[in-house]
């Protein structure tokens, strides 16, 4: 069977049709879902932000204009709902008078270098997650952030830099 | 661990990254060959690169579990669409029950006109009958119209006069007051006229009487000094007499 595009699933989506919106979910899932881990850190919340992300997609599907800039308008909805889940956080726990995580963790993350990841500052995660856990160009990366691909190598440099700096600090468990 | 050379640091990380020319990365090559240092911040970051492959491909197993729960969760979230549609698909059958219905209905009305009898001379009929329902009911009809009329319009002139009534006394009012201040303004005018002119002719009388008065001082004065004068020569005369006449021896 052919398969449909962005555009005509969008607008089938418009019609009433669930089933295509599914298709746009397992079309976009991935790098939706990746770019909520870069910003936030952690798996757990990263699933749960995806999911607010898909609803939100959903139900604001009538504001989308160009219909083939379907993924970025959705890459751009996930990063911005994650820069919020995090401010909301930060602000939370100032209110309560803790220590401010760079980045609140419900569950403690498995090694040391997803620690070590978590604690980078989210805009340098979020591009170091596109290029090595999402196996992604730095073009590609440059076009979903939005930036010069010079810019992204920058940034790169910077989050290798900063993660080899938290994984050997001497006396600090990441 | 001691720390990579400070200014290498970064074109080691571009060393890392695939970032440089042939004759850089030749330069760091040569300088990670004699620096220790350098080559194990070079293998840390390869190893970190390395790691972080790992991750992703760990994050990349779960990938296909989260999908499917993103898209139950998702159609746990939103029922009501799927019921728009179910309504949507209900209302296309309905609508396609009507059109059948309407076209039999279409089609039993012209069978019955075409199997009908001959009509009767239907405008005649109407005419006799409107002829006869005009000659009868149109008087009746006219007097309670009129009737009626009347009986409206009754409480509405009434109300209209009254209304009149009270709107021509409004205008008097309104009519008197500016009269009355026209008037006091009028009167006010001619007093500071007439007052004018009474001090005008206080001060011509008074400059008559001064005129008259300069007259007269004037008169009494050239009076005054023709007395004078008369009085000098008098005098002269008088003393002319007076004196003696001389004797002969003095001659």
């Amino acid at each position: 069977m052919e398969q449909r595009s962005d555009t005509e699933l969008v607008r089938a989506v418009r019609q009433g049709d669930r089933l295509a919106y599914a298709q746009l979910i397992r079309r976009h899932y991935q790098a939706v879902f990746l770019v909520c881990l870069g910003v936030l850190g952690n798996v757990h919340d990263a699933e749960d932000i995806a999911q607010d992300t898909i609803i939100k997609g959903f139900e604001k599907m009538g504001q989308l204009r160009d219909t083939s800039q379907f993924r970025r308008w959705m890459i751009r909805i996930a990063r911005n709902l994650s820069v919020n889940f995090v401010r909301r956080k930060a602000t939370a726990e100032r209110a309560a008078g803790r220590r401010t995580a760079v980045v609140p963790q419900p569950e403690p993350p498995r090694d040391e270098l997803q620690q070590a990841v978590a604690r980078l500052p989210w805009d340098l995660r979020l591009p170091l997650v596109m290029y090595y856990l999402d196996g992604r160009s730095v073009k590609s990366v440059a076009q979903t952030l939005e930036i010069s691909t010079s810019g992204v190598y920058q940034k790169l440099r910077a989050a290798l830099r900063e993660l080899h700096e938290i994984l050997t600090a001497p006396g600090e468990t990441p | 661990m001691k720390h990579a050379c400070q200014e290498m640091q970064e074109r080691i990380i571009d060393y890392v990254l695939g970032l440089l020319d042939e004759p850089e990365r030749e330069a760091v090559s040569n300088h990670l060959d004699a620096c220790l240092q350098c080559r194990q911040y070079v293998q840390a970051l390869e190893q970190h690169q390395q790691a972080l492959g790992a991750l992703g491909e760990e994050v990349q197993a779960g990938m296909a579990a989260r999908q499917q729960r993103a898209i139950e969760a998702f159609q746990a979230a939103a029922p009501q669409q799927e019921r728009a549609v179910a309504t949507r698909s209900s209302l296309g059958r309905l609508t396609r029950m009507l059109v059948a219905a309407l076209v039999v209905l279409g089609v039993g009305i012209t069978i019955g006109r075409l199997t009908a009898p001959a009509p009767v001379d239907v405008e005649q009929l109407r005419g006799n009958l409107h002829a006869a329902l005009t000659s009868s009911l149109q008087p009746v009809v006219q007097q309670a119209v009129l009737t009626e009329v009347d009986r409206r319009l009754e409480p509405a002139l009434t109300a209209g006069t009254e209304r009149l009534k009270l709107e021509i006394v409004e205008e008097m009012r309104q009519d008197l007051g500016t009269f009355a201040a026209d008037v006091v303004s009028s009167s006010k005018q001619l007093m500071d006229q007439r007052f004018g002119e009474f001090v005008q002719l206080l001060e011509a009388a008074r400059r008559t009487d001064r005129q008259r008065t300069a007259r007269a001082l004037e008169y009494i004065e050239t009076n005054r000094r023709r007395d004078k004068t008369q009085i000098g020569l008098g005098l002269q005369s008088l003393a002319a007499l007076a004196k003696p006449n001389p004797g002969p021896a003095e001659q």
